[in-house]
């Protein structure tokens, strides 16, 4: 999954998207609001973390940008500031869940899978289509009950694919959205016409069917009929 | 050469010219009046003698010295009253040199008892030797007095320019660090020199209508970049919402693929204006950044298009590079450096990377240039063939190395392209 990151301490910054990169997760750091949302405004991101004190202003503007976008992200705001009222103007511009530092990078880690969850999943642990099943804290998936083992990018791919049903997604959203933002930098995306290719090829060997339907010159979309 | 060098060197080479044509003067004054005094003794030595001649006639042979030798001649005949004074070269028997003399010949006749008239020469020759010593001494003595004289004045000349110009440096050194980009107001020091206070007026003046100009243009930036994202997200919702529908035909893809690369190229090309325009405030925080881990950690994100375009990828690090960056501005750095490397490259070409303390070169294959390479950094030149990119990826670049007082040089040979960073 794809993560946004706006806070401005740097050193935090650094280990909380190193560690959520370990964690299977794209993110993208940034220490301000005009940074922040100039990629709310360019990309798309599964989650939102953000730190409400920012050099250049109330991170809650981050939030209200996200929700006037009309973004499917799921937003979880950390901050120091721990008074009830901050807590209630947070979660009432939109949040769905509030964080106060200090935390555990575990508490955060199971936040942010339990928000995914209910955002993509009703909340369940595991994610079943037809013959496929997904177990996102796992990072584990299978067809028919059997173990379909798959490459980071493939397992993003299918998740990201799988989690958004029925949408056609370019493929400049889907390399932004599973190698990162730079990646808007390339004209070519012959890279995920590969990693797709494999996932078929893979799933289809496990006796899965193609769910993966080629959109002419835009990208893919993951058909549920 | 800076200002006080240049008076100072004006002044030691003119003084220097003064002095020689003075020194010159001097000497010929001196050697004139030396000549004509030394002449004047000779005279009256000459009427001495010529007055005794003429009491006592004859009189006896004067011992010479070598520097004076007196002779006198008699003559049988009377000779006419004439006197002459000249320069003449006798050789000194003691060192065996010849030098150079001053003579007077003075011929006359003198009667003797029996009233007969016969003709004398008495010739008188002194040496120019000491003379001349004395010359030297004195010439010696003047060019002493004036080197002191030039080092004196040229010390005290180069005090009163450093001081008198000492607001102007003051001046400059303000001027230097004055950046309109932060918003800073130019600050100059008060001066005693009315000129210079009459330049800090119009300066601060001239720095006021700038200031107020930068702003408004900023603000004018910020306006359009504020407005122009309201209609282009409209643009990409509605490119999201028909995408979504069925029966899509071909040419629909076709056209919406291209209304949506338009709309992703405006937002982009907004959103890197709204970035310059915020890079020029932001404050120029210096860090100190490990440019090889941003290196290494771009290369391996890139990993899956560096594959699938067959790129050979290449590094050199000759030694560990510090780079006074923040964080985030080295990523925007190496990214947009490597990023072209990458976007403009050709399938199957080649990547060198090389880093040293001082510099940060990237070498790529691409295209062959159409246009000259100075042109590479100004904003919104791209080349034809790359529709997406907005061609301000350079000039980004090119602000932060400004801001940071480091320099990019770029330098192309047919379809060889390289771009260094110096730090």
């Amino acid at each position: 999954m794809k993560i946004l990151l706006v806070e401005d301490d740097a050193e935090l910054g650094k280990t909380l998207s190193g560690f959520m990169e370990n964690v299977n997760s794209t993110c993208e750091h940034v220490q301000s609001i005009s940074d922040a949302l100039m990629k709310v405004d360019l990309y798309e991101y599964d989650i939102a973390l953000i730190d409400r004190v920012l050099p250049d202003g109330d991170g809650l503007e981050v939030i209200k940008e996200l929700k006037n976008k009309g973004a499917k992200t799921g937003i979880i705001i950390i901050s120091a500031m721990k008074d009830t009222e901050d807590k209630v103007t947070g979660l009432n511009t939109g949040a769905d869940d509030y964080l106060p530092k200090p935390f555990h990078f575990s508490e955060l880690n199971a936040r942010i899978f339990s928000l995914f969850r209910r955002l993509h999943f009703d909340g369940n642990k595991s994610f079943h289509f037809k013959e496929i099943s997904i177990y996102p804290e796992k990072f584990e998936c299978s067809i028919n009950g059997r173990d379909l083992k798959l490459t980071r990018k493939e397992y993003d791919l299918l998740l990201f694919l799988l989690s958004n049903k029925n949408r056609v997604l370019n493929k400049e959203l889907i390399a932004t959205h599973i190698w990162g933002d730079n990646y808007d930098l390339v004209d070519s995306f012959d890279f995920v016409y590969n990693h797709v290719k494999n996932l078929r090829k893979k799933i289809k060997e496990r006796g899965g069917s193609d769910y993966i339907k080629t959109i002419y010159g835009i990208g893919y979309k993951f058909e549920s009929n | 050469m800076n200002l006080l060098n240049r008076t100072i060197l004006y002044y030691v080479v003119f003084s220097i010219m003064v002095f020689a044509l003075g020194g010159y003067l001097i000497h010929r004054l001196a050697s004139v009046i030396l000549v004509r005094q030394m002449s004047q003794s000779l005279m009256f030595e000459e009427q001495l003698i010529e007055d005794k001649l003429l009491s006592f006639g004859e009189i006896p042979k004067f011992n010479t010295t070598p520097g004076h030798i007196v002779d006198i001649q008699y003559h049988e005949n009377p000779l006419r009253q004439n006197q002459v004074v000249g320069d003449t070269v006798i050789n000194n028997p003691f060192t065996q040199r010849d030098e150079d003399y001053l003579y007077l010949k003075e011929t006359g006749s003198i009667s003797d008892s029996t009233g007969f008239y016969r003709g004398y020469t008495i010739i008188i020759s002194r040496s120019f030797e000491d003379t001349n010593t004395f010359l030297a001494r004195l010439i010696m003595i003047i060019w002493l007095v004036f080197i002191l004289l030039i080092i004196v004045l040229g010390l005290f000349n180069f005090w009163i320019s450093r001081r008198v110009w000492k607001p102007f440096y003051g001046i400059l050194e303000s001027l230097s660090a004055y950046d309109p980009g932060n918003l800073q107001y130019l600050e100059l020091p008060p001066s005693e020199t009315d000129e210079f206070n009459t330049l800090n007026q119009a300066l601060t003046a001239m720095s006021e209508k700038i200031n107020r100009n930068f702003g408004e243009l900023k603000e004018l930036v910020e306006d359009i970049t504020h407005e122009i994202k309201a209609p282009v997200t409209i643009i990409r919702s509605n490119y999201e919402q028909l995408l979504q529908s069925d029966n899509l035909t071909e040419p629909n893809l076709k056209h919406l693929k291209s209304i949506n690369d338009a709309a992703a190229r405006l937002s982009r090309l907004n959103n890197t204006l709204n970035l310059i325009s915020h890079k020029n405030t932001r404050i120029s925080s210096r860090g100190e950044v490990d440019l090889i881990s941003v290196v290494h950690s771009f290369l391996l994100n890139f990993d899956d298009v560096i594959q699938s375009m067959g790129l050979r990828v290449s590094e050199q690090i000759v030694e560990k590079p510090t780079v006074p960056l923040t964080d985030d501005l080295a990523d925007i750095l190496v990214s947009n450096m490597l990023g072209n490397a990458i976007k403009h490259n050709v399938q199957g070409g080649s990547i060198h990377i090389r880093l040293t303390a001082k510099e940060f070169t990237v070498v790529n294959t691409g295209k062959v240039l159409d246009r000259h390479p100075d042109q590479m950094f100004r904003r919104h030149e791209k080349s034809e063939t790359k529709e997406k990119s907005p061609g301000l990826g350079l000039s980004i670049i090119k602000k932060i190395v400004e801001i940071h007082q480091m320099k990019i040089q770029y330098s192309t040979d047919r379809n060889m392209h390289t771009l260094t960073l110096y730090f």
